[in-house]
């Protein structure tokens, strides 16, 4: 006689276990997770579950790792790029749209906090009620979770109030892979969060508890480690007036004197580099057509603004502008009255209104498709990167694969976040993808440091780096079973 | 792994003093063998040295903590990594220490812990004056590094300990409060890459310059190791040695030496042209919360924090009975509601708008200021400022006042000249928050030493609700004459960030060679730390260490657990000294369980004055 054994998907498990948790395995939505635009994916997700709070998240998380379920949390909308909302086999989406809400805007501290859920518009619009602002990464796409961006260090506009490469995340509430809940910084008490606000604190300290710092940890991980229900944020009171300059050059040497002239002084709010195919392509939505432009606007621009302070905001203003164009005169910068899409105010609304932003990022720059290489250097290395990428786009790429450069100063100026994306069609994406890798390990050999490896190029980008040998040993603490974004970030050094 | 505790008759230590010498000869001879003969130590009267600790008697109930095993002078990472290497093979623990400001750098069992000395590592490697960072080995003092930076344009942040003090063990190991967090934050902000020798003797760099040859960034590939080797405070030694490290510098809009005339204790520092330092004062604590608010967001402030009145007659004067006297002038005695400012300015335009604002903030709060700005506006603070504190105090005992205040200015006429008199204030003030190098003056000098309490990294609001219940609390060891009659308000801290956080900690002065005062101000702080946890003030600055994190960590989502995690992940053989880090197994000797039990049995009372706070703030919508 033999006993049949019933043998059930570990999807139903989960459903039986946590009754009314909202799941779907409906074939368009799981299709969305079967590839993004970096690359086809060879699994497709087994279900979505929607947790409705944080109570049937952990659950959630609890359950999967007693029957086996592997979980990858998605916090922000269509389209993904960078491979890390990729289903790996037995992998089910943990969709966090329910966690939809700014929960508390705090004016006199200046900080937010936010589920995970919430898109830059909506926070953007929220905050604008209380009188501040978000720091905002490079016009976001509109569906990009503001949560999310930040877990991922997304770099932002504002490098003069990037006091660490954290922020402006201040504290998080975790459920990390073991189903243990947490919550980092001063977020962790003493007391609810009720109680923190009744005795007049507002979760702006980022670090600990204690002695050591989990934010940090959960940050970068690429959602190996923990799956963040909300955020602290620091946020920027809104200014009575900002003025934005456009300085362009031919050369990007100067606009990188220019650079640091004006964050030594402390003075811009926003501040960012790049050429001028970025300028079409936040301001049009397209590639620059080099033939008419190229007369037009010079090969290199700096966008930085000035923000009239709460107090004597007059005289500073003066001071500011009357320092500004002493600096354009020395170094000879050209200033740039008119972008492609309009003029340098209209420059200033796309920056400051991600409600402006189409549903897919800039980096398309109307060809359908993109392939991001980024990483840290800082400014004065930069030039060395930009002869890298456009020698090896000559030499291996097609000639209409031609690069978007972005440099985003970072903390202040000390470092920067050097970009090089790639607008293609998307038949051209199989063959583009192939070549990255080496491009990664010349800009590596040169002294590129890729802090935020993604999907394909992970590989190439931490190959016998020293400290990425701990990142497996930071994530066995917290998802000993790794049923956590189980494609992501699976580095050994 | 566990921390053996120490008994009524001693550290429960089973070996015989015969076995003890053999360990100690055998580690002895081992380390000669890595490091030569000069650099190891186990003569008793050097040990002894390396002993006697800021308030050690909290730990031993003497002002010795107990020896090491042996002391090794490595010279540079690979003999750090070497000695590490060596602890982990014989199976003694290790401790090292920078500049050694504390009992958190010394062992706290006897002879078993070998004491790392990194003073050889003494080099600021290399200071990137247009990314403005700076590489440092452990050795390198805050006042060292200010200095050199000086002469680039650039200024770093040191610490509240002061400017003898490591700028690594700052960054990668131990807090980092201090006046200058508006303008350049916390310490733990500041790191960027850094070299770790690991607990088991792996060297490994971490951030950039593994990968890309410098230091400029120090998270990353993927998530940050900074989470993993210290939080709101490091390790303290509980999590391997740092031997490197890079931290933010920032701009400095002033001479490339600062203008010093006399010598200690009677410096003068000239003011530069376009720098203010002021005193400004409010009426109350509600206006103190807005000015510092303010003040945060306008980004004006180079320097800023308050001095209680005593903690400024400290500072103002050079001995205790020079101190008591400036202490008892009514003026002084009632500078509660004030923070003292330095701003820079690159020329004279920016330094008219910096003093702009300043005003505007000030006189729209109805306060005043003390300052180096003698144009019209600035004598009209002045007479603001007197305005404030005859207001406070009444016009009978302001009059009183101004016999004392006239001789304090004569005293300065003696001591720097006439013309100087005028400025000798505001000069002391700027060179105490420049250098960092009177704080210690003020804490150490009235009874020897102190200890101190709450200090919770929160918002600005919450910070002064900490420091109101501090003092109310420490009123009562006051009463008791245990400690300091300081005024019991004694809160000393700033913003950090341009005011994103910030703190205040109650300074408790004692005389550390009375056994009941130590014992006493240990209860102190152990009753601040529940007042924390019970008025919802953050996690103190004294949860560091696994007795307190026996009280913080229930009350703050069991956070050891996962610091022990850390430990037990980077650290199986527990070869680092971590009983200053994380021990879950803790558990308290009678002595601190009588301490707790004496607390609990007569707790202060605490009234919740809210009054200075910002008005409630309406949640929008519920969490998920």
């Amino acid at each position: 006689m033999s006993v049949q054994v019933e043998t059930r998907h570990p999807v139903d498990e989960a459903i039986d276990a946590i009754p009314g948790i909202t799941v779907s395995r409906a074939l368009p939505r799981l299709q969305d997770f079967t590839g993004d635009r970096s690359q086809p994916s060879a699994c497709s997700p087994v279900a979505i579950f929607t947790p409705k709070g944080r109570n049937e998240l952990q659950a959630l998380v609890e359950v999967a790792r007693t029957v086996g379920l592997r979980l990858l949390p998605v916090s922000s909308g269509v389209p993904h790029y960078r491979g890390d909302t990729l289903a790996a086999e037995n992998t089910a989406i943990v969709d966090m749209s329910a966690f939809s809400s700014v929960v508390r805007v705090d004016r006199r501290n200046r900080v937010a906090l936010l589920e995970a859920g919430v898109r830059f518009p909506e926070l953007t619009k929220v905050l604008a009620n209380h009188g501040l602002r978000p720091l905002l990464p490079l016009v976001p796409r509109n569906a990009k979770s503001a949560l999310a961006a930040y877990l991922e260090r997304e770099p932002t506009i504002y490098p003069r109030h990037q006091w660490d490469l954290a922020d402006p995340l201040l504290c998080t509430e975790v459920i990390f892979g073991t189903g243990e809940h947490f919550r980092t910084g001063s977020a962790a008490g003493p007391g609810s969060l009720e109680d923190q606000w009744a005795a007049g604190d507002a979760q702006t300290n980022p670090m600990g508890p204690g002695q050591s710092d989990l934010m940090r940890v959960v940050q970068g991980s690429q959602g190996t480690v923990g799956i963040a229900t909300w955020c602290s944020i620091k946020c920027r009171p809104v200014p009575t007036s900002e003025e934005l300059f456009v300085f362009g050059s031919a050369d990007l040497g100067p606009l990188v004197e220019a650079a640091y002239h004006l964050l030594h002084r402390k003075h811009p709010e926003i501040l960012f580099l790049g050429d001028r195919a970025l300028l079409s392509a936040l301001t049009t939505g397209r590639m620059a057509d080099v033939a008419s432009v190229s007369g037009r606007y010079p090969q290199w621009f700096l966008a930085a603004s000035i923000a009239e302070p709460p107090f004597a905001g007059a005289p500073k203003m003066r001071l500011m502008k009357g320092e500004i164009g002493e600096m354009a005169r020395l170094l000879n910068l050209q200033r740039v009255e008119r972008t492609p899409g309009g003029t340098v105010e209209d420059l200033l609304r796309v920056l400051l209104e991600p409600s402006r932003a189409g549903s897919a990022s800039w980096r398309e720059a109307g060809k359908g498709n993109t392939a991001e290489v980024f990483f840290l250097t800082t400014l004065d290395r930069a030039s060395r990167f930009v002869d890298i990428v456009t020698a090896f786009q000559a030499r291996y790429l097609r000639r209409d694969q031609e690069p978007i450069f972005y440099i985003q100063p970072l903390l202040g100026g000390r470092s920067c976040h050097f970009e090089a994306s790639f607008p293609h069609a998307p038949e051209a994406s199989t063959e583009l993808w192939r070549q990255l890798p080496e491009l990664v390990r010349r800009l590596r050999a040169a002294g590129a440091f890729f802090s935020r490896p993604y999907g394909a190029l992970t590989a190439a980008a931490t190959e016998g780096s020293p400290a990425a040998r701990l990142v497996s040993r930071i994530q066995g603490m917290f998802d000993p079973d790794s049923i956590l974004s189980p494609g992501n970030l699976r580095i050994t050094g | 792994m566990t921390v053996a505790a120490k008994t009524s008759a001693g550290w429960a230590d089973k070996r015989t003093p015969e076995e003890i010498a053999e360990l100690r000869e055998t580690v002895r001879r081992r380390l000669v063998l890595e490091l030569g003969e000069r650099w190891v130590e186990t003569d008793p009267c050097v040990l002894d040295t390396y002993s006697w600790q800021y308030i050690a008697e909290a730990a031993t109930g003497s002002q010795y903590m107990p020896r090491a095993l042996a002391i090794a002078l490595p010279a540079d990472a690979e003999q750090v990594a070497a000695v590490v290497r060596l602890c982990n093979e014989l199976g003694v623990q290790y401790k090292a220490m920078s500049t050694g400001f504390g009992m958190w750098n010394s062992p706290i069992e006897p002879d078993k812990v070998v004491q790392i000395d990194l003073r050889r590592l003494d080099r600021i490697i290399k200071i990137d004056a247009k990314n403005m960072y700076a590489i440092v080995e452990p050795y390198v003092t805050g006042n060292q590094l200010q200095t050199e930076a000086m002469k680039l344009g650039l200024n770093t942040h040191i610490a509240g300990c002061g400017a003898q003090c490591s700028v690594l063990a700052s960054a990668t190991s131990m807090m980092g409060q201090g006046l200058d967090g508006v303008s350049m934050g916390f310490s733990n902000r500041n790191l960027l890459g850094f070299e770790w020798v690991m607990p088991g003797g792996e060297i490994v760099r971490v951030g950039s310059f593994g990968d890309a040859g410098d230091y400029f960034a120090g998270d990353g590939p993927g998530p940050s190791v900074r989470g993993v080797i210290r939080g709101f405070a490091g390790a303290l030694g509980g999590l391997g040695v740092f031997t490197r490290c890079a931290v933010k510098l920032y701009p400095w809009s002033g001479p490339k030496q600062l203008d010093l005339e006399g010598g200690s204790p009677n410096f003068f520092a000239r003011i530069p042209r376009h720098h203010t330092a002021a005193v400004v004062v409010v009426k109350d604590w509600k206006s103190l919360a807005e000015l510092g608010y303010r003040i945060g967001e306008a980004e004006i402030a180079d320097y800023l924090g308050r001095n209680a009145p005593s903690l400024m007659a400290g500072v103002l004067t050079v001995d205790n009975a020079e101190a008591a006297e400036v202490y008892k002038i009514p003026m002084l005695h009632e500078l509660y509601y004030a923070l003292v400012v330095v701003m820079t300015a690159a020329s004279t335009e920016e330094m008219n708008y910096k003093r702009s604002a300043l005003r505007e903030i000030v006189r729209g709060l109805g306060g005043g200021a003390l300052s180096n700005d003698f144009s019209p506006a600035g004598i009209q603070d002045f007479l603001r400022f007197l305005k404030v504190v005859s207001a406070r105090l009444g016009t009978r005992a302001f009059l009183r006042s101004m016999p004392s205040f006239l001789g304090l200015v004569l005293r300065d006429a003696r001591r720097y000249g006439m013309a100087k008199a005028p400025m000798a204030l505001t000069s002391l003030l700027y060179q105490s928050l420049l250098r960092s190098g009177m704080n210690m003056r003020g804490v150490f000098r009235f009874a020897g030493t102190f200890w101190t309490a709450m200090g919770s990294l929160v918002t600005w609001d919450n910070a002064i609700r900490g420091a109101r219940v501090g003092a109310q609390i420490k009123r009562k060891y006051i009463d008791q004459g245990v400690i300091v009659d300081d005024g019991g308000d004694n809160a000393w801290g700033g913003l950090y960030e341009g005011g994103t956080f910030s703190h205040l900690e109650e300074l408790a002065m004692y005389d550390q060679t009375d056994p009941e005062a130590g014992d006493r101000v240990a209860e102190y702080v152990a009753e601040t730390n529940l007042a924390c946890v019970d008025y919802h003030c953050g996690d103190s600055l004294n949860a560091v260490g696994p007795p307190f994190h026996r009280m913080f960590s229930p009350a703050c989502m069991d956070y050891d657990k996962y610091t022990y995690r850390i430990k037990t992940t980077f650290d199986p053989q527990n070869a680092a000294d971590a009983t200053m880090f994380t021990d879950p197994a803790f558990a308290p000797d009678a002595r601190l369980e009588a301490r707790m039990q004496a607390v609990l049995a007569d707790r202060a009372k605490v009234s919740i004055d809210t009054s200075h706070a910002g008005a409630p703030v309406r949640v929008l919508a519920p969490l998920h």
